[in-house]
């Protein structure tokens, strides 16, 4: 098995609040192989979107290491971190994830355009990606005449577009209905059946349930009472 | 559909832990089969072949079962077989509905399903059980509940995965009904820990 | 009253948060103000008035009698009554060796006296420092031959072949820079022409002038001398027309500040609204908001104005090149000063208030952007308007008596207002066609394409200014040339107007722009979060700033060049058309570049600092 896609090794997070230094996360281990979806849940403020941040270089930890496809997320310049962007790491939050002025293809496409990616080359991969969750045939739509459940589709398809591997989501099925929310996680369970990776934050138990993981992160801390569902 | 098996009520995979898809046969039975004949006239055999493709195989039933539900149908007069000069137990005896057959459906279409109250619940009554006892005990209880719930609800997922909503949609119906319930499940565990977590600071 | 005043206490808190935002708003009402008041208060001392372009001829004198000959005036002048007043001055020119050169200037000859506050030259020339000339020994040299000569008062210099003393500094009223020398009169050595001045005696009858005619002697009466014809209306009219372009201006900034910040407490207001409050109650809170603003800036502005005025004033010669009048204040101008603040910037105010009031809550609420404005094709009828003016510039007849038809000056203001309008729908075309261009670019036109109208208003302010400089460049051009003085270099004037286009385009797509990228706010958090390097964010902005300018200036080269054209070929005099280089160039790259760089600066200054460490470099969710 090659070297997981990303690693927390005793990552900690606190925050400054009237003077009193408040732990939020941690020290919390992780490791995420490849092609393995994993879902966080927890109460509110367990901490699910701070370690999310952390996993995704959002934000630092101040204990521990982050390491994301071996590389120590530690020291790193703005552009060093566009370029992790723009080539590893994908983000899907509850909403607002596409560029209104960019149709689903310009948004596919736009981390490759970004790392300067001719478009010729660019525009098959982008397309592959947008057949991948179904919507090949939207692609020249702009996000205002996607429904909710497409315009989460259209952020999968972009943070798996051509080589990125790794997608950090927030509760990306928090502003769509049953089916539509369904629909997104199926796409995402397709992607990491063919070796993409996923973390997955929600508190739905019932979309936490496409994931290979569950791990339940209470004050901080992952309990004790993963459930690891074996077989994968 | 291999997949019977570890669904049904008889074989229940979790033991008694309550959250496996209970259903009142004697009264489903008796409708459903009257649905199945308003739809057309069938034989025996035809209609426990269908009455297993609709509920997507999670529950099966036996050959005899369904001649003596016919023939209580017949006794109450809701239903009669096609010939009736041929045989009424014979394979090759066909049903169709009466009209009052058809009133009795209606009726039962149209009233709610009535749900246990969750006092009756087993897994309800271990929880509650277990808080009148000793507080701190059900920590455990829920914990492993919770685990069990969402290990249920992740091989639930996976068989919908598998699943093709269009062609299998009674399958794929079945295991949302089965997984919205265990999610309230999950969601009613999270709440009893909320409560005991805020009574406990208070 | 009380939900009115209640929401007035949440506008007056939003003004104390934002300080700046107002402020902007206060500068940008104060500044055409205080334009106004000072403008018209100084703009009325700086031509000759009828008044001025006589006492420059009869000093203060009643008649002028030119052409004398010494013995004809004292023989005519021995009839006349002993208290006469009369004084004669002699008019030459003579070329004076200077330590760059030779130079010929305008020399007059006073008697004494007559230069006095009191005298009849009075007004003719002024001494301003020093004293006017006593005897052959002494002159009085205007500055620039002092400086020629690198004299001073006091000093002696050579002059007409012997050395005379510098008694005092003399100029010309109606122009400070002519070469001039003011020597004393010689009798019986007449310079050039010699002239007398007279003051009207009671005993002059008919017969008085009747007997110089006969004896050749040429006079005219003050009261038949003809002034240029000039108009206080006009001047008046000129300034009130700069200031409302002022103001036009300062509305469309007004315009953008407003929905910038009704756009960020949109929220607030479907909070309002959600609890019952009116929404045209939301709006008068908002309107009663900007009103107070523009009214204090007015105020603010006018003051400022006077005081400007009051201190440009003694130094005002110095830039125009003659002395100038006295100052005086219009009292019209302190009151149009707030009015046309207040009315522009409520007209500026009012769509984005409406639109804020009238956002379905549910919109509001969201953090959705809201929907494009209108959508459609190509912009036929501005297109047209545009048409039509040009078509009524060609088709102009020259007046027959060579005056310019009033359809030109139609035509141009209907083609200048065509371009602009189309600016909008424009904009929306290229939105749609830039489906090719590099990232950066893509991303602007599309986002100032959702805002058509807005974004076309700016763009159309950038072509206003600087059609209106391309028209006046190169007709200023085409006269220079006709005139044999191609070389003769640009006038100041021009280029203090291309300064105050350019200013004014930077100013008006600054705000523009600031709006556009509040709006695609959401849009750089998915680009940073895309991996867009800070160096892409930083083109993206630029890129936003260019934009307009570029569409505006593109816009202001058939806006500006088509009625040129048109005047010109009307002119009296064969005119040849001049390409407004200098205009074209800034229209096209100069204004573009910097509002490019300006763009990308302010992006810089905005990217988040790590000066914690342990700050979050992004938050995930808005």
């Amino acid at each position: 098995m090659s070297a997981p896609i990303l690693r927390m090794e005793a990552v900690e997070r606190h925050y400054e609040s009237a003077g009193q230094r408040i732990r939020v996360l941690g020290p919390v281990d992780l490791e995420l192989a490849r092609g393995e979806f994993v879902a966080i849940m927890g109460p509110s403020g367990a901490g699910k979107s701070t370690l999310l941040g952390l996993a995704g270089a959002l934000d630092r930890p101040d204990g521990g290491a982050v390491f994301l496809d071996g590389q120590k997320l530690w020291g790193l310049r703005g552009d060093e971190l566009a370029a992790l962007r723009r080539r590893k790491v994908g983000y899907v939050f509850q909403d607002l994830n596409l560029v209104e002025g960019l149709t689903a293809l310009e948004n596919t496409r736009l981390p490759l355009e970004l790392d300067g990616l001719a478009r010729r080359k660019a525009d098959p991969v982008a397309l592959a990606a947008l057949e991948r969750v179904g919507l090949g045939e939207l692609a020249h739509r702009f996000p205002e005449e996607l429904s909710g459940g497409e315009r989460q589709r259209v952020a999968i398809a972009r943070a798996f577009v051509g080589p990125r591997e790794l997608l950090l989501a927030d509760e990306p099925t928090g502003a769509l209905d049953s089916l539509a929310g369904e629909t997104v996680m199926r796409h995402l369970r397709t992607a990491c059946d063919g070796g993409k990776s996923a973390l997955l934050v929600t508190h739905d138990a019932r979309h936490a349930a496409w994931a290979d993981r569950v791990l339940h992160l209470v004050d901080g801390r992952f309990a004790h009472d993963n459930a690891s569902v074996g077989g994968r | 559909m291999g997949r019977i098996a570890p669904l049904g009520p008889a074989a229940d995979p979790v033991g008694n832990t309550g959250y496996a898809y209970r259903a009142t046969p004697a009264m489903s039975v008796r409708h459903s089969l009257l649905a199945l004949l308003a739809e057309e006239p069938r034989h025996g055999y035809g209609l426990k072949a269908q009455f297993e493709r609709s509920t997507a195989g999670t529950w099966p039933l036996n050959v005899g079962q369904v001649y003596t539900t016919l023939a209580r149908l017949e006794r109450d007069g809701l239903a009669e077989p096609t010939d009736p000069d041929g045989d009424a137990s014979g394979a090759r005896q066909s049903w169709r509905i009466t009209d009052l057959g058809r009133e009795a459906l209606g009726r039962w279409f149209e009233e709610p399903v009535a749900l246990d109250p969750p006092a009756r619940d087993e897994l309800a009554i271990k929880v509650l059980l277990a808080i009148a006892a000793d507080a701190e005990s059900v920590g455990p209880i829920l914990v492993r509940q919770r685990a069990a719930a969402l290990e249920r609800m992740a091989e639930l997922t996976r068989h919908k995965a598998k699943a093709d909503p269009m062609r299998e949609l009674p399958w794929v119906l079945v295991l949302d009904a089965l997984l919205l319930k265990l999610e309230a499940e999950v969601r009613w565990l999270d709440l009893v820990a909320a409560r005991l977590a805020a009574r406990g600071q208070r | 009253m009380g939900a009115l005043r209640a929401l007035l206490r949440v506008e007056w808190r939003n003004h104390r948060r934002h300080p700046w935002r107002t402020a902007l708003l206060v500068v940008w009402l104060a500044l055409p103000s205080a334009g106004l008041v000072a403008g018209w208060a100084l703009v009325r001392t700086v031509p000759d008035d009828k008044r001025e372009y006589i006492a420059a001829r009869y000093g203060a004198a009643d008649l002028l009698l030119s052409q004398v000959r010494e013995p004809v005036f004292e023989a005519a002048s021995t009839n006349w009554p002993a208290d006469a007043s009369y004084t004669r001055f002699d008019l030459g020119e003579e070329v004076l060796a200077t330590n760059s050169g030779p130079r010929l200037v305008s020399t007059l000859a006073f008697e004494p006296g007559a230069l006095e506050p009191k005298g009849l030259a009075c007004g003719i020339a002024v001494v301003k420092r020093g004293r006017a000339p006593v005897g052959t020994g002494e002159v009085a040299l205007s500055p620039s031959l002092l400086a020629a000569k690198r004299a001073r008062l006091g000093h002696e210099v050579e002059w007409g072949g012997q050395r005379v003393r510098v008694s005092g500094v003399a100029v010309l009223p109606g122009d400070l820079r002519a070469d001039l020398v003011v020597r004393e009169l010689v009798r019986d050595a007449p310079l050039g022409e010699r002239r007398v001045l007279v003051r009207y005696h009671p005993s002059f009858g008919r017969s008085w002038g009747q007997e110089l005619q006969r004896r050749g002697i040429e006079w005219k009466d003050r009261r038949s001398g003809q002034g240029p014809h000039r108009q206080d209306r006009m001047e008046s009219a000129v300034v009130l027309l700069v200031a409302s372009f002022g103001f036009a201006v300062a509305a469309l900034v007004v315009g953008a500040a407003v929905s910038v910040g009704l756009r960020r407490r949109q929220r607030d207001i479907a909070l309002l609204t959600s609890l019952g409050t009116p929404r045209f109650l939301v709006a008068r809170a908002a309107l009663v908001s900007i009103v107070a603003v523009s009214l204090a800036a007015a105020v603010l502005g006018a003051g400022m104005g006077a005081l400007g005025a009051a201190l440009v004033h003694p130094v005002l010669p110095l830039v125009v090149g003659r002395l100038v009048g006295e100052l005086e204040f219009r009292p019209l101008s302190f009151a149009a000063a707030p009015a046309l603040a207040v009315v522009f910037s409520t007209i500026a105010a009012w769509p984005a208030i409406l639109r804020a009031s009238g956002l379905p809550p549910r919109v509001a609420l969201g953090l959705a952007r809201p929907l494009r404005e209108v959508s459609g094709g190509v912009p036929w009828w501005p297109l047209g308007v545009a048409g039509a003016g040009a078509i009524a510039v060609f088709t102009s007849r020259p007046l027959v008596d060579g005056g310019t038809p009033g359809s030109i000056v139609f035509g141009s203001i209907l083609g200048i207002l065509g371009w602009a309008s189309a600016a909008g729908g424009l904009l929306r075309l290229l939105g749609r066609g830039a489906g090719r261009w590099p990232l950066p670019l893509r991303l602007v036109a599309r986002d100032a394409a959702r805002a058509p109208l807005r974004n076309g208003a700016a763009a159309a302010a950038v072509l206003a200014g600087l059609s209106l400089a391309m028209l006046l460049s190169s007709l200023s051009g085409a006269v220079q040339r006709a005139a044999g003085e191609a070389g003769a270099g640009r006038d100041a004037t021009l280029t203090l107007f291309l300064a105050g286009a350019l200013g004014m385009g930077l100013a008006v797509v600054a705000a523009a722009t600031a709006l556009n990228a509040v709006e695609a706010g959401p849009d750089r958090r998915v680009l940073v979060l895309t991996g867009a390097s800070p160096h892409t964010l930083r083109l993206v902005e630029g890129a936003r700033a260019a934009y307009l300018a570029l569409v505006g200036g593109v816009l202001s080269v058939p806006a500006g060049l088509l009625p040129t054209l048109g005047v010109l070929r009307l002119a009296d005099v064969p005119l040849s058309f001049v390409m407004p280089w200098p205009e074209l160039t800034f229209a096209l790259l100069i204004l573009p570049t910097v509002a490019f760089g300006l763009g990308m600066f302010v992006s810089f200054l905005l990217e988040p600092r790590r000066t914690h460490d342990r700050a979050p470099l992004l938050t995930p969710n808005p």
